[in-house]
């Protein structure tokens, strides 16, 4: 019993000494620590800053690394951020929005309950949109709700999308159901449509 | 201890490995009557082929043969709205090819067909053509109280979904996983019996991959609408295998060999036998290329006045002019050939190669040939937007071009028949030929605003000199949304199952009762319930 004692207390020290080597710096702790070394290419942008001054010719490679990188820099450096990464471009020459599309997000949302319903059940719901949403709102074997209750459902149990049409549902194969919504001019097959699958 | 309801690994192992050995019990014994009935069955006489004419997509059948008699059509164009026909564009079955012959009526109804389907509509009065009302897949005979109970028993896996439905019909077992096609069960079980000397395979496509034809013995062959691919020197830069032949030469060297190595072997001889097979076919049916073919881009007017004027027959030519043109409607020999559609030329070639076949060429006896055309999955543009403005005058709406390109083709395919068969009083070639549409389903009866969706039971047709033509069977749909006959939105709960549509084409084809029931395992399920699993549309043998 009193080594069991004993031995908590000794973990209860190395946890606390863990803490103190692991714990936020203070700032004054931060000032007196060494600066970091600015990373490569930003030396490369401040030579172009400089002006065209002739690069000095490595011969070879220890002294590239005899040379500390603070001391190449000249004496009036300024820092130069970084310019901010290009967006991100994926095929199709769609650039990619950062601000979030609450009707994609919802139909991203249809389409992944759709998934764990094929997944639970071996396949898709079939059938139109009241039958569909029937299906995923527990009317299926395990009465398993795959819909928040929040969504928009019409006097004839269809799900509907954000302009007050209902979703087309397009099963393709047991486990492709593409989720297709009208879009604002509520025509369906129109160019503003938007699928999900 | 382990309480009772808790799924174990061992006792989760132990169950898989009971399932696992059940469905492989199912298989073999599936495969196992398939053996007996090989062994069993009788060398046919005569020459038959079963032609699938698929339309890909979920053709809308509602729209294809439509009543004409005042109250149901009120019923149909009430429901239908902007996609109902205006009855003054339907086209009248008749009981007879002349136009004052009297209309059909069938339980109390007339009926018209598509305007799109002229052609199809002079082979129905000509008594070469039949249709089957409302068919579709079926696990078990179904009432909708069955259907709404939900119960798997009586419904197919992922009703209204494309491939799912394309899969059933085909293979015509809705409720196991697809394994084989009805078209590929068929061929293993005829055709060594029936081609003992065949130098092509039973199955061919003209289309690709498809499920009716997989089978277990027999393998389909794809060819396409030039004829077969093979490796030859033909072409901009000499083809496949360089302008010399020397590299075809070579592959043809290394595949005589003799080889050790059993794999090795196998493959050459696979490889031996498709550069044979692509020859053979392409040698025999380079004599069906008809010299008087027309131009490119078809007849004149002029050109086919004048040789309907000198009693030309039908020609194995493409050109689609002749049959539109409104000044020819007198040509009803179908001058002017297969029309320049896609499924034109995929019968078109078939056509030519039921013509090469003979004991010096293909020496088939039976035969089973596929085609599709794709398009049909109208949920929008199925009609003008406007309305009733679908006349044969205005082709606008996407299905009036379907339908033509149906009821043209088929048509062409029919006379060509026709052709080949001269003067032999016996036909053998139009009454030995059967062409028989089939399709995802059909679709929902109410508009969606631009087209329809998916649907269920269809209506479909049979093309040929041994089909009791001029007549329908089955039964069509009450037309009332969440009706007797609606399973939700205008879908159809089918009268008759695709067993009972393919066992008709089989027991004409010259299966037996047990080699039937080998090929369509669920056929015994409809026995009881409609006429002994047999629909009324073939002529008695």
């Amino acid at each position: 019993m009193r080594k069991k004692y004993w031995s908590l207390v000794l973990l209860l020290i190395v946890a606390l000494v863990a803490w103190w080597w692991g714990r936020p710096k203070t700032a004054n702790e931060a000032a007196s620590a060494p600066i970091p070394t600015p990373p490569t290419t930003q030396k490369v942008n401040q030579t172009k800053a400089a002006g065209p001054a002739a690069p000095t010719l490595i011969t070879s490679p220890t002294q590239l690394q005899a040379e500390p990188l603070a001391a190449s820099l000249p004496s009036q450096f300024v820092r130069i951020e970084a310019p901010p990464p290009p967006p991100v471009v994926v095929p199709g020459s769609y650039v990619a929005d950062t601000k979030p599309n609450p009707v994609a997000q919802e139909m991203e949302e249809i389409s992944l309950n759709i998934r764990n319903f094929s997944l639970r059940f071996g396949g898709n719901p079939v059938g139109t949109n009241a039958e569909i949403i029937k299906a995923l709102s527990g009317g299926n074997e395990a009465h398993v709700n795959y819909l928040p209750a929040s969504k928009r459902i019409n006097g004839n149990g269809e799900l509907m999308d954000a302009w007050g049409t209902p979703y087309f549902f397009h099963a393709n194969s047991a486990t492709e159901l593409e989720v297709r919504s009208a879009g604002p001019d509520r025509k369906l097959y129109t160019s503003d449509d938007l699928t999900a699958r | 201890m382990t309480p009772p309801n808790i799924l174990t690994r061992r006792s989760f192992l132990r169950r898989s490995a009971l399932f696992a050995g059940a469905g492989a019990a199912a298989g073999t014994l599936r495969d196992m009557k398939l053996m007996n009935s090989l062994m069993a069955a009788e060398p046919p006489t005569g020459y038959k082929a079963l032609v699938c004419v698929f339309m890909a997509g979920g053709n809308d059948a509602n729209n294809w043969i439509v009543p004409t008699d005042t109250t149901t059509y009120n019923e149909y164009a009430g429901i239908r709205g902007n996609l109902a026909l205006p009855s003054s564009s339907l086209l009248p079955l008749r009981t007879g090819p002349s136009g004052s012959d009297p209309a059909y009526n069938y339980q109390g109804r007339t009926y018209g067909f598509h305007p799109g389907c002229a052609r199809l509509q002079a082979l129905f009065g000509e008594k070469k053509l039949a249709i089957v009302q409302n068919v579709g897949t079926l696990v078990r005979p179904t009432t909708k109280a069955q259907y709404n109970s939900g119960l798997a028993a009586y419904r197919p896996p992922q009703l209204f979904s494309h491939s799912d439905q394309v899969t059933q019909w085909q293979t015509s077992i809705p409720d196991a996983p697809p394994a084989t096609g009805w078209g590929g069960r068929i061929a293993d079980i005829y055709d060594s019996v029936a081609n003992p000397t065949g130098k092509i395979s039973m199955s061919v496509s003209l289309n690709g991959a498809n499920t009716l034809q997989i089978g277990n013995l027999v393998s389909q062959y794809h060819v396409s609408t030039a004829g077969a691919v093979v490796m030859n020197s033909s072409g901009s830069g000499g083809g496949l295998m360089g302008s010399t032949g020397a590299r075809q030469k070579a592959i043809q060297s290394i595949v005589d060999l003799n080889h050790a190595n059993l794999q090795r072997q196998a493959y050459a001889n696979v490889l031996d036998s498709a550069i044979f097979t692509g020859d053979l076919l392409n040698n025999n049916i380079a004599a069906t290329d008809d010299p008087t073919d027309a131009p490119a881009g078809g007849y004149t007017t002029a050109q086919q006045a004048a040789g309907h004027a000198a009693g030309q027959t039908f020609k194995w030519n493409t050109g689609l002019t002749g049959i539109y043109n409104p000044a020819l409607t007198g040509f009803t020999d179908g001058l002017g050939g297969f029309p320049n559609t896609g499924l034109g030329i995929q019968l078109k070639m078939i056509a030519r190669l039921i013509a090469a076949n003979g004991p010096s060429a293909f020496d088939m006896k039976r035969q089973i040939f596929f085609c599709s055309a794709g398009g049909f999955d109208t949920h929008t543009a199925q009609v003008d937007g406007a309305g009733f403005t679908n006349q044969p005058a205005n082709a606008g709406g996407t299905h009036y071009g379907l339908m033509t390109q149906i009821s043209e083709a088929m048509f062409a395919f029919q006379r060509a028949m026709e052709q080949l068969d001269g003067a032999n009083p016996a036909k053998p070639y139009s009454t030995g030929v059967t062409a028989f549409t089939a399709s995802d389903f059909s679709r929902t009866f109410p508009t969606n605003s631009q087209g329809s969706d998916h649907g269920w039971g269809s209506h479909h047709i049979i093309v040929g000199g041994a089909v009791d033509g001029g007549k329908m069977v089955g039964k069509l749909p009450a037309f009332a949304i969440n009706g007797p006959d609606d399973t939700g939105t205008g879908r159809w709960l089918p009268t008759f199952s695709v067993d009972e549509h393919t066992a008709t084409l089989a027991k004409w084809y010259g299966l037996g009762q047990s080699d039937i029931a080998s090929v369509l395992p669920n056929i015994g399920r409809f026995n009881s319930t409609f006429g002994g699993g047999y629909l009324n549309f073939m002529k008695p043998a």
